[in-house]
């Protein structure tokens, strides 16, 4: 009899135990990281009664959460892959929409420049035309600066998140050492884990995972050790190891991470993978680089060649003309090297927007093609010469073995590129020299100026200007004699279609071609003046406007065209990445789903406990009622 | 399979986000009339369309230098027919004058009308197009032009400004002054004849003509005529005095003479001594042409020696005016040929530039039909998600509890 009271009230015990569990699931249906919980039941040990074993009741063993390791191992994968597809589509978008946007693209701008060349080409003594090419240049340059600009500010985005990333992480770190403390008190004292701050603690992990991948180890006491990169520690039971930012060893304007262990700080940057650090890291060193070097190798170039044209005429002051745009230098970081390392672009067509690093170990150095890959490897005595970069000299003091060093030929190209001048008369539309034949003339020979080769060099005594008058008397059809004034070469011997730069010893050879076609006659004069005041004369402003088609980057694509592969390598990287997001997207939703199925709450399934357990409370109080009845009558008997 | 609750509410905002994200973008499309709105849409039309509006962008450059040099030829060529009609006018005067029934008061005023034209012609020659001289060649800020004391200038140089019309198109768009006016040659082109100012006969020297241009000899060549006993004979002589031919050839009035491949009439009789003189062409400018017509209409005629020195003189000058009017023709003519050519390449580059821009219009341009029934078609989707959503979030068993 007592007995029916005893299995009764372990009913009722257990009952209220699977109500207040269900309540419990409830109240957390939306808490995120709640795993479902419950009831474990079990019969109690029986008795023995005669020679039968009588049952004593039901008592909950324990509090299960519907927890599986593998499956919340795969969501922090997917998660982390997740985070680092988002982080980069990201800023790949951001770039994406920057380079190809008609308003604030190079191209446009470009294009506005060349426009202004062509005027100038059609009406080379207008003071309009001559100012709209020095503005449009200067807007040419400006865009240049911008879009540099807004380059930099996404570096200094990544510089930020990447800060603010660790200092979560930390903080996530400390959250899981803590929380590894507390479970490690709480089971020590009831001899059992206590599920929800296990939740929890998976909670700050899957967080964690967010920012970086991560693998972690579950301990025998119940605590979690956590690791990031190439396994190193985090997390390590109740302790923890501190990340922190640090300064690039090179460029010291760029954020790295470093993790501080035993021995000291270590940075870690380059073992870090996936999460949203991985990503911002990924798309820094891949994309934003690729980005910034090409556009200043665009600038370089562009400077480099409309330069060297425009240094080839003549302005309205009758002058060579004057560096147009400033000719931005390789940028080189020493970082801690005991030498120090200079590099100087001397040849634009070979030039590309690599970036290199360049390590010596006391008797070779050996230059690293960080973009591309591939290693040379050149002696210290031939580290000057030219091309060891493509198109750049170096230059080394002082280096020590152990000595690094980083170069970037064309990173500035874009923040320094500037237009130089300020007075239309310095744009050099005519050609340095005009010719001219004799009115006097008997044969039918004209004379024309060709060209100047692009690595004339004014001889000695000839006047930078061109402003020497050559003249050349033909003695005989075949024979003429070459004078400036002050000396005479006699006895030049001619050749019919030949080209003249004008023969032998200097003064005579002033670095340009001449053309003289058709038969002289004996007594045919032929004068080679500057092109004084030459205002109409357009040659040179024709020739600069042919660089915008002119296959000037490394002898294979124009300016243009060199920004527009660079706008279609951003764009497929960009779409590429979105389709990798989508993919990602829909595998994180299965991870997801697979975690929830099995530990999230459903509401209806926990309505249906309710009135399950409900009813067995119920159907329990019912026996108590009953057991006190029959007591009831028994005592009756009695009365 | 067993669901949570919590995930079928996810699932559903997350469907919802998703389809709204993507009717964001295609009305984005439809509102910018654009397929691709960033280049990793596609990548590669992305940068066929830079490369297609550089294209457009150069081509229509060169649109734009071919109408300015047909502007500017245009202007070249009314300027030569003004020149052209002058020298017509000064031709005419010059005809009138050589008639030797003119009395040396009715030439002075042919002359004074000469003189009118001169400067008309001289003003021509120093044409500006506003800024710009236009026959200077490259030195455009030059007058190019000038005289002083009698003899005439070039101050400009040698050089025509070459303009680009199209894809390795280049065409002339000025001749100089020098071309126009300077290089002309004088005499009748070859050579030129000149009666001696002391000949006292009343013969008279034709222009002459070339009979065989490879038997002649660059040189100065005087003709020299004796009377023995009433017989006239001449002798040609080069400039080393070597005798060209046979010494002493019996001369009648009006023969023709010939040596090295040139002919020329003498007529009216030369007296005894009388020379002429046969040199090879030189350049002589058109002002210096028209100068030399005022210095022979000033000539006397009063006596028979003077006319016939008139007479020759006039000769040589019509035929100098003629070959000038020639010089002149022929620019022109080349005027013309260049604005043809620009016109063809305008039209060459019109086409082209059409070409490129339905090019362009089909990668970058939307589909509207297409994106339209796209669009109604993410809207209905839409539509249907919200509706589903409310009405899953509103079953739950514990309505019936």
């Amino acid at each position: 009899m007592g007995n029916l009271l005893g299995i009764s009230l372990s009913g009722l015990n257990a009952f209220q135990q699977s109500l207040e569990t269900t309540a419990h699931n409830i109240a957390n249906v939306d808490t995120e990281g709640f795993s479902r919980q419950r009831v474990e039941l079990e019969t109690q040990p029986p008795r023995l009664y005669g020679d039968n074993y009588l049952g004593t009741g039901v008592i909950a063993s324990s509090v299960e959460r519907y927890y599986s390791q593998s499956v919340m191992n795969s969501l922090r994968d997917t998660t982390a892959e997740y985070n680092r597809l988002d982080k980069y589509t990201n800023m790949a978008n951001r770039l994406d929409g920057l380079l190809a946007d008609e308003s604030v693209g190079l191209s446009s701008a470009m294009i506005d420049f060349f426009d202004s060349v062509q005027d100038l080409a059609n009406d080379p003594a207008a003071a309009s035309t001559r100012q709209v090419v020095l503005s449009s240049g200067e807007a040419l340059a400006d865009r240049f600066n911008f879009i540099e600009s807004r380059l930099e500010d996404m570096y200094d985005d990544i510089n930020g998140e990447l800060s603010s990333n660790i200092d979560e992480a930390n903080e996530l770190a400390e959250t899981i050492a803590q929380m590894n403390q507390k479970i490690l008190v709480a089971s020590n004292k009831a001899n059992s884990f206590p599920n929800d701050l296990m939740d929890k603690r998976d909670n700050a992990i899957n967080r964690l995972s967010e920012i970086f991948n991560i693998t972690t180890i579950t301990r025998g006491d119940g605590m979690v050790n956590v690791f990031i990169g190439k396994g190193q520690t985090l997390v390590n039971g109740t302790d923890t190891s501190e990340l922190s930012i640090t300064a690039n060893t090179h460029d010291f304007s760029r954020n790295e991470i470093s993790l501080r262990s035993g021995s000291g700080i270590h940075e870690v940057s380059e073992f870090i993978e996936g999460g949203a650090v991985g990503g911002l890291l990924e798309f820094r060193s891949e994309t934003l680089d690729k980005s910034r070097n090409d556009l200043g190798l665009i600038a370089i170039v562009m400077a480099d060649q409309f330069n060297t044209q425009h240094g080839k005429g003549l302005n309205m002051n009758n002058e060579l003309g004057a560096a147009f745009f400033t000719e931005p230098v390789p940028e080189v970081y020493n970082g801690s090297s005991t030498g120090a390392m200079s590099a100087t672009i001397t040849d634009t067509t070979l030039l590309t927007g690599d970036e290199y690093h360049v390590s010596f170990d006391g008797s070779d150095y050996t230059i690293n093609n960080k973009t591309s890959g591939g290693t040379t490897v050149v002696a210290a005595a031939d580290i000057g010469n030219a091309n060891n970069i493509p198109g750049v000299t170096l230059g080394v003091a002082g280096a020590a073995a152990g000595d690094t060093f980083l170069v970037r030929p064309t990173e500035a190209g874009g923040r320094e590129i500037a237009a130089l001048l300020s007075d239309p008369k310095e744009i050099a539309a005519a050609a340095p020299v005009r010719t001219a034949a004799s009115s006097a003339n008997g044969g039918s020979a004209e004379i024309e100026f060709d060209s100047i080769p692009d690595n004339f060099a004014v001889a000695a005594n000839y006047t930078a200007d061109f402003a020497s008058t050559i003249t050349i008397t033909f003695t005989d059809p075949t024979t003429y004699t070459i004078s400036d004034g002050t000396t005479t070469v006699l006895g030049v011997g001619y050749t019919a279609g030949a080209q003249l730069p004008i023969v032998g010893p200097p003064p005579f050879d002033p670095g340009f071609l001449i053309n003289i076609t058709g038969a002289p006659a004996a007594g045919d004069v032929f004068t080679i003046e500057q092109n004084t005041d030459g205002f109409g004369d357009n040659r040179n402003a024709l020739l600069i406007g042919d660089l915008e088609t002119d296959k000037t980057v490394l002898s294979a694509s124009s300016l243009q065209e060199t920004y527009s592969h660079l706008v279609s390598s951003i764009g497929t990287d960009t779409m590429q990445a979105n389709v990798n997001l989508d993919a990602q997207n829909a595998m994180l939703t299965n991870a997801i789903q697979t975690r929830d199925n099995l530990s999230g709450v459903n509401l209806d399934e926990e309505a249906a406990n309710l009135m399950k357990f409900q009813q067995a409370y119920q159907a329990t109080a019912r026996v108590i009622q009953t057991a006190d009845t029959i007591f009831q009558s028994v005592l009756g008997m009695f009365g | 399979m067993r669901i949570s609750t919590s995930e079928i509410q996810r699932l559903g905002v997350e469907a919802l986000i998703n389809k709204q994200s993507k009717l964001s973008h295609t009305q984005l499309q439809l509102s910018t009339g654009k397929r691709i709105l960033q280049a990793s849409d596609d990548p590669a039309g992305a940068s066929k369309v830079l490369e297609l509006e550089q294209s457009i962008a150069v081509l229509t450059r060169y649109q734009e230098s071919a109408g300015t040099v047909e502007d500017r030829l245009a202007l070249e060529e009314s300027t030569l027919g003004g020149v052209n009609n002058v020298l017509t006018r000064i031709k005419e005067l010059a005809l009138q004058g050589a008639n030797g029934t003119h009395s040396s008061v009715s030439r002075a005023s042919i002359s004074a009308e000469v003189r009118e034209n001169l400067e008309g012609l001289m003003a021509l020659a120093n044409t500006s197009d506003g800024t710009d001289y236009i026959f200077a060649g490259y030195q455009t800020t030059t007058k190019p032009f000038s005289e002083t004391g009698g003899v005439y200038t070039y101050n400009g140089d040698q050089g025509r400004r070459v303009v680009e019309i199209g894809p390795d198109r280049e065409v002339i768009g000025a001749d100089t002054g020098y071309d126009i006016f300077m290089d002309i040659y004088n005499g009748n082109g070859t050579f030129t004849t000149e009666a001696a100012a002391t000949n006292t006969g009343a013969g008279t020297i034709s222009v002459g003509t070339v009979t065989d241009s490879t038997s002649w000899v660059e040189d100065t060549y005087t003709v020299t005529f004796t009377e023995t006993n009433g017989n006239l004979t001449y002798t040609v002589t080069d400039s080393g005095a070597n005798v060209i031919g046979v010494a002493d050839t019996p001369f009648t009035e009006g023969d023709s003479i010939s040596f090295r491949g040139i002919e020329f009439d003498i007529d009216g009789a030369p007296d005894d001594t009388d020379t002429f003189t046969i040199d090879s062409s030189s350049r002589q400018s058109m002002f210096e042409t028209v100068s030399n017509l005022l210095t022979t209409l000033d000539m006397s005629t009063e006596t028979a020696a003077d006319s016939a020195k008139f007479t020759s003189a006039m000769g040589k000058v019509l035929e100098e005016l003629n070959l000038a009017m020639d010089n002149v023709n022929t620019i022109t003519a080349q005027v013309g040929a260049r604005m043809n050519a620009v016109d063809q390449e305008i039209d060459t580059n019109t086409a082209a530039v059409l070409n490129l821009e339905q090019s362009l219009s089909a990668v970058q341009d939307l589909d509207y039909a297409e994106v339209i029934s796209k669009y109604n078609l993410q809207l209905t989707g839409l539509q249907a998600a919200q509706q589903s959503f409310a009405k899953i979030q509103g079953l739950s068993l514990f309505n019936y509890i």
